[in-house]
């Protein structure tokens, strides 16, 4: 198919009418996603946003200080001949630096390739998966990694989403979200990956369920409602004194609420324990970074259905063996 | 899971009515003619036991759901076996069948009775449904897979019904049960907690996708609901789950069943429950953190494994507690242990009957 080309004529009139400008706000912004990369090299930020809903481009906004933002400027679209569709868009863009390059995970789709249907699943699930692309920059263009398989680097039978990087000594994972709509316990899952990220090594552990939040089971009201747990937005972070956590999200009292999870072993492979939320507001999680002069930032997103969604920065509070919310007055 | 549950029961009936079948002539002498003596638990097929330890006649009754051979061809019933010693068993005799012209079908079965004495006399709660009855529906998309299908929701509720005699015969006993008639319930047991009379229910995974426990207070004659039903915890909340802990490209299933109560030497108040392991039924423990039924109950670890389970704990007229369940869940057979009262827990001791 020539998702290519037609992405192109779709997306390239819709960007350079967006031509970069400066002095934006984030209050200013509509964005999608809220993925913070704080890059020392550059000594930049950088925040990852899709074009539109579900978004053709993934576009990036670049920061001295946080406070004035630049952009957007397009950094990928999927490589002509992707298995995901064009029209099935990206979501949840996020960009690591990783032994000298930058690398974007993005969740692709493609809802006209079913992998399982009733009554062998509970519902109909087509291809959904986080995958791996690679640049020089920060602002790209992020492109296939060398030997690329074209496939999702999350398993190809699982309908998965939200992938972040973590790098365990030698060992480099991607952590994702395996979906509600195909395990009705969402799950955080994690597949370790070759050296160069091109492709997984080994089949997908289990870290945790959704419905492991204790804060989950204080729902405590009677219904004749489905009881289904989302999950979303991992992101690990090691803390000052070597504890390995992990932020994420479900819904509490029918709103997103963010929390923290911690390893008891110290590694990714857990057992995971669930610690109380983070924030209960709607927000949904991007990344956690420290800025340049030393604080620690969770980037977080409320999303509002057309109008894409505001970003806030959120100082946090290295605990030692969790991170709470800085409550220190402005 | 519960595909395996309706397969398991349908079994069982069949299984009767093989050596039932050539017995019974008339309905109206069915349970008299087909009565065998001297049986042992392992003679006949026994899902969902439950035992009345009858003080006053110094009798065990074990009841369980009857098919159409034993009611005549009158649809679902419930049949009790009669033991002095636990050891020799009489039986089936027809203790209820279900009437025409209530809430439920007879025609669609009748789940896990159990027989309590309260206030002088004999009250069996018992599982019906009616599948030609449907409550309000969630998206196909947000029903499970039950029976190749995204099962429909229909009425299925704990019936309570009222006798003189555990030998009954049982007369239904008010409107239909209590909880709201939207909720796809299960396996009813009754609590008593400083008098006040509750029922201790499943709520169906196929509605809620995680089932939960639950409880709603009667009024003191249980003739229906006193007030809105409260939860008492989820099937996903046991510890155990160590299937559900692999990652897998399936919906996870999170089935309650039979909850029963049993208060230790200490007070201590827990509860046993069933669900599945790695596919297989298991017999598992709960206690109550606060000591009363509202919990917050706290999950402890798998008390007997092996594909058993939907068990109850009852005390011996020679005052040994026991333990009676069935196993495998499709053709179970009745299995009996002795336990002990370890203070904040029981223990298996012995099994009495293979």
């Amino acid at each position: 198919m020539r998702y290519g080309l037609a992405l192109l004529s779709l997306v390239l009139p819709l960007l350079s009418q967006q031509q970069p400008r400066t002095g934006l706000t984030l209050s200013g912004l509509s964005l999608r996603g809220s993925s913070v990369l704080a890059d020392t090299d550059s000594r930049a930020y950088y925040l990852y946003s899709t074009s539109e809903s579900p978004g053709s481009a993934v576009v990036a906004y670049k920061s001295q200080d946080l406070a004035k933002w630049e952009g957007p400027f397009p950094v990928f679209m999927p490589p002509e001949g992707s298995w995901a569709s064009a029209a099935d868009g990206l979501r949840n863009p996020e960009v690591h630096p990783y032994r000298g390059r930058y690398y974007l995970l993005i969740t692709l789709a493609a809802s006209a390739q079913v992998i399982a249907k009733p009554p062998e699943s509970w519902r109909v699930n087509s291809r959904q998966g986080t995958e791996i692309f690679v640049s020089d920059s920060p602002l790209g263009p992020f492109t296939a990694i060398a030997g690329r398989a074209n496939k999702s680097h999350t398993p190809e039978n699982f309908v998965a989403l939200d992938g972040t990087l973590y790098v365990e000594g030698d060992l480099a994972y991607l952590v994702y979200v395996h979906d509600w709509t195909q395990v009705v316990d969402a799950t955080i899952e994690a597949v370790r990956l070759k050296a160069d990220l091109s492709a997984p090594v080994e089949d997908a552990l289990h870290l945790f369920k959704a419905s492991d939040a204790p804060w989950i089971q204080q729902q405590t009201t009677t219904s004749r409602d489905p009881r289904y747990y989302a999950a979303g937005g991992p992101f690990l972070y090691r803390t000052r004194n070597g504890s390995l956590v992990m932020i994420w999200s479900s819904t509490f009292s029918g709103k997103s609420a963010i929390t923290v999870a911690r390893s008891v072993t110290g590694k990714v492979r857990g057992p995971w324990k669930q610690a109380d939320t983070l924030l209960r507001d709607g927000s949904l999680p991007g990344t956690i970074f420290t800025t340049f002069d030393g604080r620690l930032m969770m980037a977080v997103h409320q999303p509002a259905e057309r109008a894409g969604a505001k970003v806030r920065l959120v100082e946090l509070t290295d605990a030692g063996d969790t991170l709470r919310l800085k409550l220190a007055a402005k | 899971m519960r595909k395996q549950k309706a397969k398991g029961k349908g079994q069982k009936a069949k299984g009767l009515s093989k050596w039932l079948i050539a017995l019974v002539a008339v309905p109206l002498v069915a349970q008299q003619a087909a009565v065998k003596t001297g049986m042992k638990l392992g003679d006949f097929n026994l899902h969902d036991p439950f035992v009345l330890a009858h003080k006053a006649s110094q009798t065990y009754y074990l009841y369980n759901s009857a098919g159409g051979p034993i009611t005549g061809g009158k649809g679902a019933g419930v049949l009790a076996y009669k033991s002095k010693d636990l050891d020799t068993w009489d039986g089936p005799y027809l203790v209820f069948t279900v009437p025409a012209g209530i809430w439920a079908n007879p025609a669609h079965g009748a789940w896990a009775p159990e027989v309590h004495e309260y206030k002088g006399k004999y009250y069996l709660f018992v599982t019906l449904h009616n599948r030609d009855k449907l409550i309000p529906q969630p998206a196909p998309e947000l029903r499970p897979i039950y029976q190749k299908v995204n099962a429909p929701h229909h009425l299925r509720a704990t019936q309570i019904c009222v006798a003189d005699s555990p030998d009954g015969p049982f007369k239904v006993h008010g409107p239909r049960m209590q909880p709201p008639e939207d909720f796809m319930t299960l396996d009813g047991t009754l609590f008593v907690e400083n008098g006040a009379p509750w029922m201790v229910y499943a709520h169906e995974w196929i509605q809620v996708l995680d089932g939960t426990m639950e409880a709603v207070p009667l009024k003191p004659d249980l003739s229906e609901a006193a007030g809105p039903p409260i939860l008492l915890f989820k099937a996903s909340d046991a510890p155990w789950l160590q299937d559900q802990q692999k990652a897998a490209n399936r919906q996870r299933t999170y089935v309650t069943d039979g909850a029963q109560f049993y208060r230790t030497k200490t007070g201590k108040l827990l509860m046993i429950w069933s669900s599945y392991r790695d596919g297989l039924y298991v017999e598992t423990l709960a206690h109550s953190v606060s000591g009363t039924l509202k919990g917050p109950w706290k999950q402890g670890e798998v008390l007997v494994g092996e594909d058993s389970g939907h068990g109850m704990i009852f005390r011996s007229f020679d005052n040994r507690l026991m333990l009676i369940l069935h196993q495998p869940f499709n053709r179970a057979k009745g299995k009996l242990f002795e336990i002990e009262d370890a203070g904040d827990t029981v223990r298996i001791k012995r099994q009495l009957v293979y």
